[in-house]
């Protein structure tokens, strides 16, 4: 089960939002980085997203709803 | 809330969708769902036909059925009316839902039936390649509307609502997370409800028709689609431009299986066959038994397989019966079978008869490979000249002749043969054989065929064993 691998960039803190990409099922489409409304991602290279501000993150779950690939699990800090 | 991955068949995943494909946002919308519902995931029937978006069922840790091409729907009914406390959810492409299964969407929202059918509306065949869809827009290019399709679109909700479903709503995947609300609402109506989701085909749609990337493909659904209510309010030429996204029909209607059910009680009132105790067989189980009555119309055949399917619940045992005829109603072939048991029956044609009763050369020819090894043959001599013994028990019995000459009538040979049926195999009840045979025909026939059933019965009893 690849949850729980390395979550990317700086989000370590429990008071921001986890963002976790599982790099296994991701097709590198974008949409997660194109409609997010606080600019949290870049993208790679190839087009994958890195989680590079996880601390602008408002938890909106609009990543999450519209990854095609189940790949993006936003867990809300407490 | 996070998207419990516990929802997927993990196994199978990544998926086969292209990058961006808009089935998998159904596909956790559908999930999220089911979750919000507290519905057990075993409850769920996933239904799909075939395509890109009849993968679907296979992404979901429920129960999952991939059917035929157009078919879903049919399969599905079937599921629902066996099985009607569990929730049936359909995952159908636009070419399969409105091109092959054109029909069967038009009469599922015609019945009403409490299922959901979700079409994954993304304007083409995506499986095969970009062919045009019943769900191309007028003017798109595709594989085979290279000049621009000059067919008109088909507006699947309204098809929909004329068609008779309780419940219509149209959506987007750019509007992923409006999707579990719209289902929450298809899933709770008692009826046929339709979810008509826009998505993007980057492979075949988007490529064919200049959209650089999937995400202008996500921006033209976020652009082009307004509320129903912002929709009333524009202008003709305005509405030309705009799709509109929202609930279109909400009402409620008789259900089908509720009507089916009140029909299937009305019809209880009538005469059911009485229970007869069993005295004199062991009572004993037997299996799975498969009879073959095989002859011409107008032998009287399909009436000898109800009368033995009534003796046989009587008896409390189940039975099917089936029949069919040549095109000639009278003199063409004819053809009726019973498939007895102990229990619920699961499939209602003869595999590998038992027992085959043959009462012509043609029939006799035809079926009899269809007997098992050591099954038993009973053959009408008075037409069956040429009997070649192969590795099944066979009885040769003149038995219309014995009609006509014995008792004056050839047409109660069906009986007859019925009473030699009893009498050879133990578990058919002589009383309750009779009190079929009695229940079935008409007065002024009685004497005649209870005479053909007990001369059948000393027959079928005085050559056990010396076949
Ligand atoms: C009887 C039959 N006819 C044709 C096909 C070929 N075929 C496979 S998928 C498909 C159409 C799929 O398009 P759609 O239903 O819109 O689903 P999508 O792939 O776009 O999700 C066709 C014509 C088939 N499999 N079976
Ligand atoms: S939306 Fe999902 S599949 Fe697409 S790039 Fe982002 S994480 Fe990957
Ligand atoms: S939850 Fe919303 S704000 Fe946070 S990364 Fe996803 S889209 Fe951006
Ligand atoms: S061909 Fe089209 S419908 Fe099929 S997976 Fe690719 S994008 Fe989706």
């Amino acid at each position: 089960m690849p949850w729980g691998a390395e979550p990317l960039g700086r989000n370590e803190r429990c008071t921001m939002n986890k963002i976790q990409i599982n790099t296994k099922w991701c097709k590198k489409c974008g949409l997660c980085a194109k409609y997010c409304p606080k600019n949290v991602f870049d993208r790679d290279k190839l087009g994958g997203p890195i989680v590079a501000r996880p601390e602008d993150c408002i938890g909106c779950m609009q990543c999450e709803s519209r990854c095609p690939d189940f790949a993006i699990d936003v867990e809300k800090a407490q | 809330m996070s998207f419990d991955k516990s929802f997927l068949r993990q196994s199978e995943l990544p998926t086969i969708f292209c990058p961006g494909c808009g089935h998998g946002v159904v596909t956790q919308a559908f999930l999220r769902t089911v979750k919000e519902l507290g519905w057990d995931k075993d409850d769920v029937f996933s239904v799909s036909g075939i395509g890109c978006s009849a993968r679907i069922p296979a992404y979901c840790n429920t129960s999952s059925v991939q059917t035929t091409h157009g078919r879903a729907l049919a399969f599905a009914t079937g599921m629902k009316m066996t099985r009607p406390e569990k929730h049936v959810v359909l995952f159908l492409g636009d070419g399969d839902c409105t091109a092959i299964g054109g029909n069967h969407f038009l009469h599922a929202c015609r019945r009403n039936i409490d299922m959901t059918v979700i079409i994954l509306n993304n304007y083409i065949y995506g499986m095969t390649g970009g062919q045009a869809s019943p769900a191309t827009p007028h003017g798109a290019y595709s594989s085979t509307s290279p000049y621009g399709n000059i067919d008109e679109q088909i507006d699947i909700c309204q098809v929909a609502v004329a068609a008779g479903a309780s419940f219509v709503a149209r959506s987007t995947v750019y509007h992923a997370q409006q999707l579990p609300g719209i289902m929450k609402k298809a899933f709770n109506n008692h009826g046929l409800s339709v979810i008509e989701v826009l998505g993007p085909c980057p492979t075949g749609f988007g490529r064919q028709n200049k959209f650089r990337d999937v995400g202008e493909m996500y921006d033209f659904l976020r652009d082009a689609t307004v509320s129903t209510a912002r929709y009333e309010q524009l202008s003709p030429e305005e509405k030309e431009q705009k799709i509109p996204i929202g609930i279109f029909r909400d009402v409620q209607r008789p259900e089908y299986i509720d009507k089916y059910n009140a029909m299937a009680a009305s019809i209880k009132s009538r005469k059911e066959p009485e229970h007869i105790e069993c005295k004199s067989s062991d009572g004993g189980q037997i299996g799975r038994f498969e009879l073959t009555f095989a002859g011409s119309g107008g032998q009287g055949l399909v009436l000898a397989g109800i009368i033995l399917s009534e003796t046989m619940i009587r008896q409390g045992k189940f039975a099917v019966h089936t029949q069919s005829y040549g095109p000639e109603a009278r003199g063409g072939s004819s053809k009726s079978e019973v498939v007895m048991g102990d229990g619920d029956i699961d499939y209602p044609e003869v595999l590998n008869a038992d027992l085959l009763v043959a009462m012509t050369q043609a029939s006799y020819d035809k079926y009899r490979k269809d007997v098992k090894k050591g099954g038993l043959i009973i053959a009408d001599t008075t037409y069956v000249t040429t009997v070649e013994q192969e590795d099944v028990n066979c009885l040769s019995i003149p038995i219309s002749q014995i009609c006509s000459t014995d008792l004056g009538d050839i047409r109660c040979a069906n009986i007859m043969t019925l009473g030699i049926l009893a009498g050879k195999l133990g578990f058919i009840e002589y009383d309750a054989l009779r009190e079929s045979v009695l229940a079935r025909l008409a007065p002024k026939l009685h004497d005649l065929n209870i005479k053909a059933l007990e001369a059948g019965y000393a027959l079928g009893r005085g050559t056990v064993g010396k076949e």
